[in-house]
């Protein structure tokens, strides 16, 4: 009697670490395109859609913006991923360097010196995002309190802490419409023409590339982070508190996730606009999306920044065009998501078919 | 492949995209130039797209618009291109409006105030592409604003109210505490203010704020709110869904069949809502933006607009335009039902003394005087297209100097109506500040407020009571 | 009559860096005991591995009851009636003995009474002279009960081919020998077993057959009675000179006091005191064996000294230091070396490179590592102790388990100037490498002073190294003597009073 089975067999070499992103990438679109072409019943056109992702994958100067915000959450969440600490919270830490930035150029009297009100700017800004992070590193650190649902939560307590600031004490004056006053524009980041990226924010990008990059490879910080992730019961016994390290790599990845916090509010908003859960520009929940397709490795972040910036963009050429909504992106992304994380496996295992005889 | 290496690799590629576009974007804007010596030729083909802040299916604002979108697209399909993005809030209109420019699209109507900032600062980047911003006051030589108000309508919707609430309590659920949303509001409570107190009612307006353009659920629940504990029978509302209209046709057949104690009767908001709830919609406001859009772009094709002179087009416009109605039904053949048939016998059977003239008339004809009066203002229509001109609309009549001051000629005799002959926001009026309740707002008898004081308005009338925001 | 029950031949598995398996070949027979020796990183693992489906061979063939097979999975081999059980148990903690037992079954499924398998379960553990309630939460298990439940779910499989990886390595003499004689009445039904060990003597007590292996290859197969141990070391380790040459240690014990410890309690995992009332002194130079049947308290006691417990009562004092519940930082920073009990769990992260597990250590790095010098340290290392890794940059996981045990002994000794403290030094470590290892704990207690508290299971090894015997029971140290006056009976005494 001969049957055949399928058997998942480990691989004794694991594919290359960028056959899982590229074919889910590819894969994902083709998918996503088909799968949208049954749904609308034919209406959506796969040429448009497929030409729309491919212009926005070959205009970087539209793309710039989102690309340098999105690898710099990226990164930061990068950093708490990679000690297995799940920062979700990377809405609440934005937000909360936006309310340092907004009060320090509206209010603090610094607003319009120039230089001295960026740094501020930067500095409180990402001061203050890590503080928030700290508020949910502590009791994951310490009391063991899981830090996914504390994260996610504090995501609303800072929404609804902007809906109150913005409502209240800094709504702009003139027209009490629910937004505060426009940041001065000495404050703002330089915009490089033809972009959509400001100078200063793609120095922060690389700063904030080269110095993660430094960290995690070139301390012991980074390193016990990266064995947090694998293994904390060896950090004890070496003599390195595992409470500390996920408290540091969850502030640190607070205060980078603020970095792009501050680039958004002086480099794009310019001011503040509620309710915060609708107007949020969700970086900080796509930085997740862009983390995990990198892998978890730094040099890989940029590589996905890029493409989840483009399939943004694409998803507003694709309404350009007239070929479906704006939720057609999510389509998009959520069957790349999919596709990556079963490809995933496959670099490590392998399917054989096995006829017994 | 080397991690380093793909790293390294974008790194210089940001260099390089950063350098090369700072050389790209001051040469490249868009739109047709004609060199520096700002001469413009209209193009050839108008690519127009329209930014809406909700879906197109909201029922609302955006469907209002996207429906006018449709009526100029078909109009002048011989050189009208148009297509639009929906669901754009602040955080994501400049890349659209960067996706709409390399992709050619000359003439941008961002529809939404929260669009406005970011639209402008496009408009600086992109000075030959024309943009037109809905609501907002920031222009520039290629940027111009336009509006289709509604005060009137609120105020003849208000008039309605005022006769056919019982307990004298009105609900309102409002989008943003905003001046237009506010303008809405005051002049709602005017109307109802108005026709109530004359039949003896203590007429209160209870406002309930969301916080959002378009929220069904949270809509549905503040007009429960509402209606459950503050005794109202009456609700208007500023939110772009239906979700109050079906509710208050719900609770209306209940009472109907008798099985609560009162109705509650909806004026509907924007799109013709009567369909949603045939016995509880009274009357409504209707909107047709196409009014301003076929202006605006058989103005652009006739070279009449340019991105060089738009500075201070400001579109303002009221019921004598055409582009807003009363009412809360089209029929088939286009005309409008006013209010709701149902409810007229009972209009014509409640009787009101009209304040100008001292008349006793049934609130019916009360509702089609008013209306007539801002319906017919002649000289009005041109002052509501400029900004430098709005000061003007709220002088109501003046006297032409006679030729002969001994022998006055006859048109020197008579009043000369810029503006309409009745205008709601005419003192006495009370209020108190929005941000300040204890600070009184007191506007003197026949003092008419102007253009600004109404597009700044941040005051309720006394008997307006904010519940707040849930 | 001899019935072949398993036939490997010529089976080759290659992992990167590495031939694991060179053309392998070997038989059991229906009703032998085989054991399979050889030194670390020989292929004992991967063999079994691949006859339980775990790996499948690169090249080769396996042949059960003399039909070729290809087993693919787990699954595969326990249809086949094949078994492994492995030196760590892989018991889920909440469920009870019954429910970890259904879960593993196929034989049960969803609808499975437990009170139907409750009587099953019983009369197996009784059969292997277990008295356990089979509704005991498995987390209240000893490691030793553990490991016999794991037999016990082999058993209920209906395994005709037991494979036991080091299965007996950490079980205490008497529950061994009970489970030896256990397997001598299984084999006689026509059932195998297959035995990896380090402990010769114990391969040739049981066992009758022995293969032992050697870098991969069949170095041969001796049957028990023409063997002995002589004939059987020098197939391990070729022509590699071994004598645990007796290194003429001077006395090197001063007079300071490295470890003082006094009345200490200690609570263990369950919150019951696992160390009661222990006062020890290690002085300078000095290396101190703690006998004892496992969890008599010695893990307790040395994750106190550790600072990973907390101490209830007493007192440590390291170096004169006061050291008690003081922060594991602070401890190692003294000096303090330290291999704990479980060294994959605790001691080092597998993910991670030998050269990262190396900057680990505070020793190798201050706040910015610098590689390259750890680089040179590794790399010496790796010499040294003869580590075998295709390089310094390779994830450990890749390792075999001796070469790991390596790894981490060479950092601990390296790292520890003033006390090593060490849980089984020698545990999975071929004799030539534990012996290499003890000499290096000696060297380094003569040259540098270091002193040294250790525990073992193995009493060769306490006699071996040891400058004093400390014997402990229950939590209680029942017994000091000096290296010279101990004697194996009295230890062994105490050990089990």
């Amino acid at each position: 009697m001969a049957s055949i089975s399928l058997v998942v067999v480990k691989r004794v070499k694991p594919l290359p670490s960028w056959v899982a992103p590229l074919l889910s990438f590819t894969l994902g679109i083709a998918v996503a395109t088909v799968l949208l072409w049954i749904v609308t019943l034919g209406r959506t056109d796969p040429i448009v859609v497929l030409a729309s992702i491919g212009r926005a994958l070959a205009m970087p100067q539209l793309l710039l913006k989102n690309f340098a915000l999105l690898t710099i959450v990226g990164i930061g969440l990068l950093v708490s991923f990679k000690a297995s600490v799940f920062n979700i919270g990377g809405e609440g830490q934005f937000y909360f360097a936006i309310i340092a930035a907004t009060w320090i150029a509206l209010f603090s009297g610094v607003g319009a010196i120039a230089i001295i009100n960026k740094v501020l700017m930067l500095v409180v800004g990402v001061l203050l995002a890590g503080f928030w992070a700290l508020i949910a590193a502590l009791p994951r650190g310490f009391l063991g309190i899981d830090e996914v649902p504390v994260t996610l939560l504090m995501n609303y307590i800072a929404y609804y802490i902007v809906d109150y600031l913005v409502f209240n004490p800094w709504r702009e004056p003139k027209y009490k419409y629910p937004r505060t006053p426009t940041i001065p524009e000495e404050s703002w980041f330089i915009r490089i023409p033809g972009t959509t990226g400001t100078i200063e924010l793609i120095l922060l990008t690389v700063v904030v590339m080269a110095g993660i990059w430094y960290l995690m490879n070139n301390t012991r910080l980074g390193l016990a982070i990266n064995v947090m992730g694998s293994n904390p019961n060896v950090l004890r016994v070496v003599g390195i508190n595992p409470s500390l390290i996920v408290v540091s790599s969850l502030v640190i990845s607070g205060m980078i996730v603020g970095i792009a916090g501050v680039s958004y509010l002086a480099g794009e908003a310019h001011l503040i606009t509620i309710p915060a859960e609708a107007c949020t520009p969700m970086l900080g929940y796509t930085g997740i999306l862009v983390a995990w397709l990198s892998m978890l490795r730094i040099a890989y972040v940029p590589v996905a920044a890029y493409i989840v910036s483009a399939l943004i963009n694409a998803g507003i050429n694709i309404q350009i065009a007239g070929a479906g909504k704006a939720s057609v992106v999510d389509v998009f992304i959520g069957t790349i998501l999919l596709i990556y994380s079963i490809s995933v496996i496959f670099t490590e295992y392998s399917v054989k078919i096995i006829v017994k005889r | 492949m080397n991690a380093k290496l793909l790293a390294g690799l974008f790194i210089t590629l940001l260099v390089i995209v950063g350098v090369a576009a700072f050389y790209a974007g001051s040469i490249y804007a868009g739109g047709v130039v004609v060199g520096e010596a700002k001469t413009w030729t209209p193009p050839e083909k108008v690519k127009a797209a329209w930014i809406y802040v909700g879906p197109v299916g909201d029922f609302g604002w955006t469907y209002a618009h996207d429906v006018a979108r449709r009526v100029v697209a078909t109009l002048f399909s011989d050189w009208l291109e148009t297509t639009y993005v929906e669901r754009v809030d602040e955080n994501k209109i400049a890349e659209v409006i960067d996706n709409l420019v390399t992709q050619g699209y000359n003439v941008i109507f961002a529809t939404s105030f929260e669009h406005m900032e970011k639209t402008y600062e496009k408009a600086e980047q992109y000075p030959n592409v024309m943009f037109f911003h809905c609501s907002g006051y920031m222009r520039r030589p290629n940027m111009a604003t336009y509006f289709a108000d509604l005060y009137q309508v609120y105020y003849l919707n208000g008039l309605i109210a005022g006769a056919l609430t019982k307990t004298g309590h009105i609900g309102y659920v409002a989008a943003h505490r905003i001046p237009e949303v506010v303008r809405h509001i005051n002049a709602f409570a005017i109307g109802a203010k108005e026709v109530g107190e004359q039949l003896g009612k203590d007429i209160k307006v209870h406002v309930i704020e969301i916080g959002d353009w378009f929220n069904p659920e949270k809509a549905k629940s503040a007009a429960m709110l509402l209606y459950t504990q503050y005794n109202i029978d009456v609700i208007a509302f500023t939110e772009d869904s239906t979700a109050i209209i079906e509710y208050a046709q719900e609770v209306t057949e209940k009472y109907l069949r008798g099985e609560v104690d009162r109705p509650l009767y909806v004026f509907s908001h924007y799109s013709p809502g009567y369909v949603y709830g045939p016995d509880a919609v009274v009357s409504g406001q209707l909107v047709r933006w196409e009014v301003i859009y076929i202006d605006i772009l058989a103005k652009i094709k006739a070279g009449v607009y340019t991105p060089y002179n738009l500075e201070d087009v400001d579109y303002w416009y009221l019921l004598n335009t055409g582009a807003v109605d009363l009412g809360a039904h089209i029929y088939k053949n286009g005309s409008v039902m006013h209010i709701n048939p149902k409810f007229i016998p009972m209009l014509k059977g409640i009787e009101v003394t009209d304040k100008l003239t001292g008349e006793k008339v049934s609130v019916y004809e009360l509702v089609a005087r008013r209306y007539e009066m801002f319906k017919s203002a002649p000289l009005l229509g041109p002052l509501q297209l400029t900004a430098t001109t709005h000061q003007y609309e709220s002088i109501d009549k003046i006297n032409i100097p006679p030729i002969d001051p001994a022998s006055p000629d006859p048109q020197s005799q008579v009043d000369y109506y810029t503006g309409t002959v009745f205008e709601p926001f005419t003192g006495p009026l009370r209020g108190y500040n929005i941000t300040n309740p204890s600070q009184e707002v007191i506007i003197p008898a026949g003092k008419r407020l102007t253009h600004d004081d109404l597009w700044t308005m941040d005051w309720f009338l006394s008997c307006v009571n904010y519940v707040g925001k849930p | 009559m001899l019935v072949e029950h398993i036939v490997v031949k010529e089976v080759t598995k290659r992992f990167p860096g590495t031939l694991a398996l060179d053309k392998v070949s070997f038989t059991v027979y229906r009703g032998e005991i085989h054991a399979l020796l050889g030194e670390n990183g020989a292929g004992k693992s991967t063999l079994v591995k691949i006859l339980y489906g775990i790996y499948t061979p690169d090249e080769g063939e396996v042949y059960i009851n003399g039909k070729k097979l290809v087993i693919t999975s787990p699954r595969d081999a326990v249809a086949h009636g094949i078994v492994l059980v492995s030196q760590t148990p892989t018991l889920i903690n909440d469920l009870t003995i019954v429910e970890n037992i259904i879960l593993s079954l196929r034989h049960y499924n969803l609808f499975t009474r437990t009170r139907r398998v409750y009587s099953e379960v019983y009369s197996v553990l009784e059969s292997l002279g277990l008295g356990i309630d089979p509704n005991t939460e498995v987390y209240k298990l000893t490691y030793t009960q553990k490991q016999m439940i794991e037999i016990a779910r082999a058993l209920l499989l209906k395994a005709k081919v037991l494979l036991l990886d080091e299965a007996t390595s950490y079980l205490p003499l008497t529950e061994k020998k009970k489970l030896f004689d256990f397997l001598k009445k299984y084999v006689k039904k026509g059932n195998s077993v297959i035995l990896i060990t380090h402990k010769l003597p114990e391969a040739l007590e049981i066992s009758d057959r022995i293969t032992v292996l050697r870098k991969g290859k069949v170095v041969g197969t001796v049957e028990k009675k023409k063997a002995d141990i002589t004939v059987i070391r020098r197939m391990m380790f070729g022509d590699t000179e071994f004598a645990p040459e007796a290194i003429k240690q001077r006395e090197s014990i001063g007079n300071g006091v490295t470890l003082f410890i006094e009345n200490l309690w200690v609570k263990g995992e369950l919150g019951e005191y696992m160390v009661r009332n222990v006062t020890l002194s290690v002085r300078k130079g000095e290396i101190l064996g703690i006998a004892g049947i496992t969890g008599s308290g010695q893990i307790e006691l040395f994750e106190a000294i550790m600072g990973l417990r907390k101490v209830e009562r007493g007192i440590i004092k390291i170096d004169g230091v006061d050291t008690t519940n003081k922060d594991t930082g602070f401890i190692r920073s003294l000096g303090v070396g330290y291999i704990p009990d479980n060294p994959l769990e605790h001691g080092l992260s597998i993910d991670h490179t030998l050269a990262e597990n190396i900057a680990l250590c505070p020793k190798y790095s201050s706040f910015i590592i610098d590689w390259h010098a750890i680089r040179q340290d590794a790399d010496r290392l790796v010499r040294e102790y003869g580590i075998v890794t295709p390089s310094i940059n390779t994830p450990i996981k890749l390792l075999s388990g001796g070469n790991l045990m390596k790894m981490l002994i060479s950092r601990e000794l390296e790292y520890a100037t003033k006390l090593l403290v060490a849980y089984n030094p020698t545990r999975g470590l071929d004799e030539y490498t534990a012996n290499k290892v003890r000499r290096n704990i000696k060297e380094k207690k003569a040259k540098e002073g270091l002193s040294v508290i250790f525990a073992s299971e193995d009493l060769d090894e306490i006699f071996e190294l040891s400058d004093t015997i400390a014997v402990m029971n229950s939590g209680r140290i029942v017994g000091v003597f000096d290296k010279y006056r101990a004697t194996r009976d009295r230890v062994e005494e105490l050990m089990v009073m």
